[in-house]
């Protein structure tokens, strides 16, 4: 591991400035990476070759279609849609809030997610003379679990689909079984651990009439922007071309962020929107965030730092596949709990690649252990996913504080019973795949 | 619930929150799971709720009781849980109807009172002035201008769809930019919440200071409105709601005191038209 030193003592230093969010991340990161090269511990081009572009593309595509989705006014028609459809039932709200985050997370990215559903469920459960806090907690966790079955549902899945080659499909095939398990337990268990809060309301007559007033209310204010419908019909079906594009991959050839940004340039001619004010709604800084983080553990893999851990660390575990797939899993799951999952599942492909050069393990189930891992893992605690931290930041600015604690309470037990039916599944495909 | 109706009261008008808390009321008996021997409490409490909301909306106020005296008179023992809710609704449903049908004619008579080259202020327009100027545009092609006081964006958003799609020409103006239009109007229109015993009208916030000065000027004010907005309670009854908010404005906080409503004496109201036609002041319509 010949001159390592600085870049494993650059990259800690990002990893504590990036957990601890004493500086931006996008700043973190690329204030590690140009230290690397004022050092001379890498060359600009070399660099630049190390940042994966297809995971860039595929992100700036997929933010600039939700974009233009966003003005359009469809998610504020879909809010207030399902908000009039629960008829402010509390278990219904749960349920059907549920469903719709947890299919836009699967398609849209889960900070997005919260940013439409988080909101509406606050103004209409706090309109009803309900806590709102297990409502935002739960559409939180709802999203990162969602997000979990398709390519481009959470960024850890992003990563590991761009760099290994895994498809859209593949995912979807893989992953959707785990994924409802867990959909539906969670309500369940968020159901029974507080069923005086979801108590109906249908025997009350002044608060279903207040219901009434409210879903009003609602309508008006979230239906307040501009609905512009020809915007929206092009854009849905950019959308279903983009996904239909992914889903036949294996027939075109073409990769998912080469057909992510080609998407979304011709969404931006068609639709007529302002391209300036469509690019200010892309996360630039996330985009740079991942560039400087792919660069930084290039740098770790280049000089051996990665191959050193793989090798006194998750090699020693032996070459049990059972092992080996509970290793990654439960490991992904504690520590994306804790730590950004973005840079940590970064960490872990070099890792994992060469565990399976080591020990062979078939239908790419490592790969799905990691991923189911760094996707519910993030649940943990409210640091652990970008979805938790901007629901609690938002239910703050409604003045509906939760502490970390309190989110912990209900996140963590959740958290731990999805990673025991992610092992069950992995287990059980590991079983059948042998 | 009194917060609420207040909120969509300052969006919608009375008119249309009269028809809204109506069809809420028939929506909330629809989803109302309750014994047979519970009904008729419930009903009848949230009535009398809505009756003693903060600010009273007064037509609403005497359709609820038309509709407990008919409950008293058509819903007996013997009825089963579900005809007893189908009587209900039914009885909610006329009570939309006849408040439909006493606007839809207020709104008739209004039409005699647009002519060509009109410039017409409006402030906090109601649904019937709203209705009033589109139909006379639409129907009767009269050529007149509106001058739109701004009042809350989402009132003054509807009135400006309302006046842009039937292509009617007008003007948006800030309210306290009046002084500037005043002497090229010839009328202004309001709707009112209630027309009270001691002859006043309990209107949208900023209604007292332009009718003022619209009446200083001698421009005719004509308030439209029908039988159902008069209250047999004087203004000191109207349960005009008075709020503190704090406020924030460069880097000073205060309290500041708003009231949901103003209170207008009718005597600066130079034509009163209801479903009968135009009435005089001090009159209650027949």
């Amino acid at each position: 591991m010949e001159g390592a030193l600085i870049p494993i003592v650059v990259f800690l230093i990002v990893y504590v400035a990036i957990t601890l969010e004493l500086v931006n991340k996008a700043v973190s990161a690329l204030l590690g990476v140009m230290v690397l090269l004022m050092l001379h511990v890498v060359p600009e081009h070399e660099a630049a070759a190390l940042i994966d572009f297809e995971t860039i593309m595929l992100l700036l595509g997929m933010m600039s279609i939700v974009a233009v989705l966003r003005k359009s006014g469809l998610f504020s028609i879909i809010s207030v849609k399902i908000a009039t459809l629960t008829k402010g039932s509390p278990i219904k709200i749960l349920i059907l809030f549920s469903i719709v985050t947890a299919v836009l997370s699967a398609f849209l990215d889960n900070v997005t997610t919260v940013l439409i559903i988080i909101p509406i469920i606050i103004e209409l459960t706090r309109g009803m003379g309900l806590d709102p806090k297990i409502y935002v907690i739960s559409q939180a966790i709802i999203s990162n679990i969602g997000g979990t079955a398709t390519l481009i549902g959470d960024p850890p899945n992003i990563i590991i689909g761009s760099k290994v080659g895994l498809t859209f499909n593949q995912f979807i095939v893989n992953l959707t079984i785990p994924v409802i398990i867990s959909f539906i337990v969670t309500l369940l268990y968020i159901w029974l651990t507080n069923r005086e809060k979801f108590k109906p309301i249908d025997s009350n007559l002044a608060k279903l009439f207040s219901v009434q007033l409210l879903l009003e209310k609602i309508r008006i204010e979230f239906l307040n922007t501009r609905i512009d419908k020809k915007i929206m019909i092009k854009g849905l079906t950019c959308l279903a071309i983009t996904i239909l594009l992914f889903v036949t991959q294996t027939i075109t050839k073409m990769s998912p962020g080469v057909v992510a940004v080609f998407m979304a340039m011709i969404l931006f001619t068609i639709s007529g929107v302002d391209v300036e004010q469509m690019m200010e709604e892309v996360e630039w800084s996330t985009l740079l965030f991942f560039a400087g983080l792919f660069i930084l553990v290039g740098v770790l893999e280049h000089k051996g730092v990665i191959e050193w851990l793989a090798q006194n660390i998750f090699l020693k575990i032996g070459d049990n596949p059972y092992v080996m797939v509970l290793t990654v899993l439960w490991v992904s799951g504690i520590v994306s709990g804790f730590l950004d999952n973005i840079p940590f599942t970064i960490t872990m492909i070099p890792i994992v690649r060469l565990m399976l050069e080591a020990t062979p393990i078939p239908n790419n189930i490592l790969w799905w252990a990691l991923a189911l891992g760094a996707c519910f893992g993030g649940n943990l605690t409210m640091i652990g996913a970008s979805a938790n931290i901007v629901s609690v930041g938002m239910a703050k600015q409604a003045k509906v504080h939760i502490s970390f604690l309190e989110f912990m309470k209900a996140s963590a037990t959740i958290t731990i019973i999805t990673l025991i039916i992610a092992s069950v599944f992995l287990t059980s495909y590991l079983w059948l795949s042998l | 619930m009194y917060k609420l109706l207040r909120e969509l009261g300052n969006v919608h008008g009375i008119a249309t929150m009269t028809i809204l808390s109506l069809n809420s009321f028939i929506e909330s008996i629809q989803q109302l799971k309750c014994s047979k021997k519970e009904t008729l409490p419930l009903y009848f409490e949230l009535a009398n709720a809505l009756k003693n909301s903060q600010p009273n909306i007064i037509p609403l106020m005497h359709l609820l009781e038309q509709f407990e005296n008919e409950m008293q008179e058509n819903l007996t023992s013997d009825m089963d849980l579900e005809t007893r809710r189908q009587k209900t609704i039914s009885i909610l449903q006329k009570k939309i109807e006849l408040f439909q049908s006493n606007a839809a004619r207020v709104t008739e008579n209004g039409l005699n009172y647009i002519n060509d080259k009109d410039v017409i202020i409006v402030h906090a327009a109601s649904s019937v002035v709203t209705t009033i100027l589109v139909q006379a545009k639409k129907k009767l092609n009269r050529r007149f201008k509106v001058i739109i006081l701004e009042h809350n964006p989402e009132r003054t958003r509807q009135t400006v769809r309302a006046l842009r799609d039937a292509d009617i020409e007008h003007i948006v103006a800030p309210a306290h930019n009046l002084s500037h239009y005043i002497e090229g109007a010839n009328k202004m229109f309001v709707g009112a919440l209630t027309i009270t015993s001691d002859h006043k009208i309990v209107a949208p916030t900023g209604t007292a200071g332009t009718v003022s000065l619209c009446h200083l000027n001698k421009i005719s004010v004509h308030l439209f409105a029908n039988s159902l907005h008069y209250s047999h309670r004087d203004s000191t009854h109207q349960e005009i709601y008075e709020e503190q908010e704090e406020t924030y404005s460069a880097n000073m906080n205060f309290n500041m005191t708003t009231h949901s409503h103003d209170l207008v004496d009718l005597e600066l109201i130079d034509h009163i038209i209801t479903e009968t036609g135009e009435i005089q002041k001090g009159t209650y319509p027949v």
